[in-house]
């Protein structure tokens, strides 16, 4: 078994991990349905099979999930998979427990302060009601939705990454830094270092790397790598930096693919002081990840993240996270699926090796057609999948599109949802899928690339019901059907994507506007970055800007 | 002020509060605060249970918990307080406030806030003295240092837990203790174990790993074994040469890949030839402890030659495996010799649900132990090991220390008595700074008597009216009467008592001499919203 440990730092890194999760599941379904040949997704990659003292199976990610205090909404550290007595009352009249709660609780007077419970949703309820249905249905295998026929107003209800999560974490997978709270104007998380002195007290106080990260990893007989998704915009980028750095003791030559993930939102107007800490906690991330990790891919949700050609298909709010997040979200799943995927499976070292095979290129930029578009009988105009086309379809999640052409290192190509047969056409000879899968390498082969992977399957990006309704001129197997105008996404179950990661010069022009921004700060006006026992002196900074300039050089023409 | 009308030209939202309206704000917020934690305080205490938002269960009894940010310089002093001594931390709140509250008195009178520091000061710089004059200094043998366990135990968990901790805290300490060298309390490890039906927590005099073997054939049960720590990775690692970049055949890579595994095997079979070395045909055992992992080709040779085999320890259990089986920790596998080897009398594994555990245990002179806490759920164990951790540290203060001081509010009774007696010889109004400070110290017995739901004023009056007889007498909470904590074994840590008068007395100054208060947050400066 080749695992994959996953790791996520931060509220919207969150948000683009609970889609990641929901997709994961949608699988599930997808193996038992109609769909049903031979299972394509190896699910152990992701997934951990458990038992809990009750006997309960559990199938669970192998994840470790942090986020400031409040920032989990809903999400119990304690589940009700594992912690049968979920509540207080419960508790009092569970006999196997009484005995100890007499030591603990009787003639003792006790107080409780209770907040007010973070408010379930429409549609966690209806998540609720349908496991309550299943639980006393007992186990039948048919594990049929009948919920899409509901409809939640997603768009308007979701606060948090755990209102539209669906599915059950390991308590160990539950990590709070409790010195922070969430969206907190007083005491914010907002600083590099914050980040780096939180994991130290972290490490003091809980210890969760050996504790619960360890717990994850001890059980995987021959893992294949990490893969992190981290905020770097603010404080987290800092705690991710500490936590990989001690990963690296105990895993020095395991891949570890590291995704940089930044809310566009979130940038404060140029030139101010807080605009200043978040390119100082930006760049200050993106230096040091890149170094500790195998492949650093800064993803951002920019103003120009949908290019023109592709939202004709896809219109989401980019100023909700919960809709950018589901975008950067379906491009990692795409660009990551070679290592979880039956056939043709790529090991994550090799996938890293071929893409870095100059061995210093670390940092990659992330493309993505969501859809791929793409009728039922095979038509694809080819020409539009390349990044430099006008029409493009080829989002650009990691910078800005630009019109001059770049050099491209390596790059990989992963194409999802190629049918095995093409509906044919009354007149004109049947497309076969492996003409167009060729027809489609091809195109990114004339962009000159020293290194080339390309990955294609006939799984489709599967669409769960958690997934905001963006699509527009798709049938309901996602295919493009321009009469279709908008379809609810719940009827539209599973769409072709392609995603395009590539290592090239493109990365020079995000560095030297980091290395311009770092020129104009004064470090002496930034006192909190030097605060606690991992802040950062002005020697330090002064190296990180030579770490910087060096990037750069890495990547120039 | 034109540091405030800065903070106000920039965010005309921030608040400003002066003079004795940021006096009365500081008074209001330490006296807020007390109020909450009062309940907290001695063994008849309320514990708290926090519920957030999504569900989570948290019990506490200590001060720790404070999150109030108008009170954050008095959190931020009880935070330092269980930093340096492991306990204290509702009393510092109690006592701030009450000095304050004792102040406020004075202050509606026209004295000046500054006079009440000086007193306050001298009133300090005296108790501190005294403290000196009043600490017991006896033999520090086992049975006091139960009794220091226990008091301090009772005041955390129900008594009759707070029992059956005591002693395994106790003998963990000495069991780790050296002579002539600083107690180290890392060497302590706990661990936790979630079982539904759990109470005995114990003390282990070896070592409590978190995991098993994962090789279904190894055995559950070792006894007289060697046991060789490890921090060499006995996994099959891809190197850059075989990753399908650089090889230009199949055949070559298989190749490469043989040859790689063949690293690997070579690794483990030095192990192997170690143990037939030493081992020979006796019936001893032989375990592998490995920092690093071990992938299932590895771990099915070492099966197949009868050892257990352990991957991916804690870093930290890597050191302590040393310090309870002997031996040293080898980071490769080419010196093997027999020496590096430890020892331990029996080797075993418990299953409780998904999660494993190996216990270490019968060495001969282990100089770390494990004290093993077992609870039917997450906030309980959380509860115990919060406990246990305060009982260590009390234990350790009491050894350090060399000294007690009589629990049951004895000790404040005593020192109220003391000052009011010593306020006579300081001149000036100064006097009445030290007559708030003496009364202010009455809040601790005063408080413990009301948690135990008796009049606080009658306990008092029989406490100081003993005392001027003559007796060390303190609060009984089961009568309400009062006793001998010296009898009862009560005894509190001297470094506490001495971290507490001088804290609580250096913020209750510093908070009555503020007299400018600006805040430019979102939160309000009127809106006390203090929990705890």
């Amino acid at each position: 078994m080749l695992e994959i440990v996953t790791l996520q730092f931060g509220h919207f890194s969150n948000y683009v991990g609970a889609h990641f999760w929901n997709n994961q599941e949608e699988y599930f379904s997808f193996d038992t349905g109609q769909h049903a040949q031979e299972i394509e997704v190896l699910h152990d990659t992701l997934f951990r099979a458990g038992v809990t003292q009750s006997g309960i199976e559990t199938y669970t990610p192998r994840l470790m999930v942090y986020d400031l205090k409040g920032g989990f909404g809903s999400i119990k550290k304690m589940n009700r998979l594992y912690d049968e007595i979920s509540d207080y009352q419960k508790d009092c009249n569970c006999v196997s427990a009484s005995r100890f709660h007499d030591l603990v609780v009787r003639n003792w007077k006790s107080k409780t302060y209770a907040q007010t419970p973070y408010p379930k949703n429409e549609y966690l309820q209806s998540l609720e009601e349908e496991e309550e249905k299943d639980l006393s249905a007992e186990y039948t295998n048919n594990m049929e939705i009948d919920s899409t026929e509901r409809i939640f107003d997603l768009d308007e209800t979701v606060k948090m990454w755990s209102d539209f999560n669906r599915i059950y974490y390991h308590p160990k997978s539950i990590n709070t830094i409790s010195n922070y709270q969430f969206d907190d104007e007083l005491m914010p998380f907002d600083v590099f270092s914050y980040g780096k002195n939180a994991y130290l007290s972290q490490q003091k106080e809980e210890d969760s790397f050996e504790e619960n990260f360890r717990f994850f990893t001890e059980e995987c007989d021959a893992i294949q790598g990490f893969q992190v998704l981290t905020n770097i915009i603010d404080g987290f980028g800092g705690f991710t930096c500490s936590f990989i750095e001690r990963l690296r003791e105990e895993y020095p030559k395991t891949p570890v693919i590291s995704f940089g993930i930044t809310d566009g939102q979130e940038w404060s107007p140029v030139g101010h002081h807080r605009y200043f800490k978040q390119i100082m906690n930006s760049s200050l991330s993106t230096i040091y990840l890149s170094e500790l990790s195998s492949l650093f891919i800064p993803l951002n949700v920019h103003t120009n993240l949908l290019r023109h050609g592709s939202t004709k298909f896809i219109q989401p709010t980019i100023n909700l996270p919960y809709h950018s997040s589901c975008v950067l979200s379906a491009a990692i799943e795409t660009s990551t699926f070679p290592f979880r995927s039956r056939r043709n499976t790529i090991h994550m070292h090799d996938f890293v090796t071929r893409l870095n095979w100059h061995g210093n290129t670390k940092i990659g930029t992330l493309g993505f057609a969501f859809p791929l578009p793409m009728s039922v009988y095979g038509d694809i105009d080819t020409q539009t999948l390349l990044p430099n086309d006008d029409r493009s379809v080829l989002n650009d999640l990691s910078l800005p599109p630009e019109p001059h052409t770049s050099k491209i290192y390596g790059q990989s190509v992963v194409v999802r949802g190629i049918p095995d047969e093409f509906r044919a056409v009354s007149g004109i000879e049947q497309k076969k899928s492996s003409d167009v899968i060729s027809d489609m390498f091809g195109r990114f082969q004339s962009l000159g690339s020293y290194s080339n992977s390309f990955f294609s399957t006939n799984v489709f990006y599967p669409i769960p019901n958690s997934f905001p309704n963006i699509f527009k001129n798709l049938n309901s197997d996602g295919y493009i059907d321009e009469s279709a105008k908008f379809i609810d996404t719940r009827q539209i179950h599973f769409v072709p994507t392609l995603s395009h990661l590539t290592i090239s010069t493109r990365v020079h022009k995000l560095l030297q506007n980091y290395k311009t921004e770092l020129q104009k700060v004064n470090f002496n006006f930034f006192p909190e970055f030097g605060e606690g026992s991992e802040g950062l002196s002005s020697d330090d900074f002064i190296e990180a800007k030579e770490l910087l300039s060096n990037l750069c050089e890495v990547y120039e023409d | 002020m034109q540091s405030s009308a800065a903070v106000q030209l920039i965010n005309p939202k921030s608040e400003v509060a002066r003079r004795g309206q940021a006096l009365q704000l500081n008074i209001t917020a330490a006296i807020g605060l007390q109020d909450v934690l009062k309940s907290n305080l001695g063994p008849k205490g309320t514990i708290k249970m926090l519920v957030d938002g999504a569900g989570n269960i948290k019990i506490t009894k200590d001060g720790k918990q404070i999150q109030n940010p108008t009170a954050a310089m008095i959190a931020r002093a009880a935070t330092a307080q269980d930093e340096i001594t492991g306990d204290g931390t509702t009393s510092i709140v109690l006592l701030v406030g009450e000095l304050m509250k004792q102040s406020e008195r004075y202050i509606s009178e026209g004295l000046h806030p500054r006079i009440i520091t000086e007193g306050f000061d001298l009133a300090r710089n005296e108790a501190l003295e005294f403290l000196d004059k009043f600490k017991v200094e006896r033999s520090i043998d086992r049975e006091l240092l139960v009794n220091v366990a226990r008091t301090s135990l009772r005041t955390k968990v129900h008594p009759s837990l707070a029992d059956k901790l005591t002693e395994a805290i106790v003998d963990a300490v000495l069991t780790i203790k050296r002579d002539n060298e600083p107690i180290d309390l890392h060497m302590v490890e706990i661990m936790k174990m979630q079982h539904k039906t759990g109470v005995d927590s114990r003390l282990v005099r070896g070592l409590v790993l978190d995991h098993g073997a994962r090789h279904p054939e190894m055995p559950k049960r070792v006894e007289d074994a060697y046991i060789l720590t490890l921090n060499v990775s006995l996994e099959y690692e891809k190197s850059e040469i075989n990753s399908g970049f650089f090889y230009s055949s199949a055949e070559q890579r298989e190749k490469l890949v043989e040859s790689e595994r063949k690293f690997t095997d070579e690794k483990v079979k030095k192990i192997v030839e170690l143990k037939k070395q030493i081992v020979g045909d006796s019936k001893k055992g032989f375990v592998v402890i490995n920092q690093k992992g071990i992938d299932p080709l590895s771990l099915d040779i070492l099966c197949k030659n009868g050892i257990l085999a352990l991957r991916r320890a804690k870093r930290r259990n890597m050191e302590r495996l040393q310090l309870i089986c002997g031996g040293t920790a080898q980071n490769s596998v080419d010196d093997l010799t027999p020496e590096v080897l430890g020892y331990a009398g029996l080797i075993y594994e418990h299953t409780l649900g998904e999660e494993k555990y190996t216990f270490v245990e019968d060495v001969k002179d282990p100089k770390s132990v494990t004290i093993l806490i077992k609870g039917p759920n997450a906030h309980t164990i959380t509860q115990i090991n919060d406990a246990v951790r305060d009982g260590l540290r009390a234990v350790k203060n009491a050894i350090e220390d060399n000294c007690v001081i009589p629990g049951a509010g004895a000790f404040q009774v005593a020192l109220c008595s003391h000052l009011t007696k010593y306020k006579d010889k300081v001149k000036g109004r100064a006097k009445m700074g030290v007559q708030a400070f003496a009364d202010a110290m009455l809040i601790i017995p005063k408080v413990l008597a009301q948690n135990g739901g008796f009049d606080a004023q009658d306990t008092i009056v029989t406490l100081q009216e003993e005392y001027a007889a003559g007796h060390v007498v303190g609060v009984d909470l089961n009568t309400g009467e009062i006793l001998d904590p010296v009898l009862e074994g009560i005894w509190d840590n001297y470094i506490v008592v001495r971290h507490m008068i001088h804290s609580s007395s250096v913020i209750a100054s510093n908070f009555l001499l503020v007299d400018e208060m600006m805040r430019a947050g979102r939160s309000s400066l009127k809106n006390d919203n203090i929990q705890s």
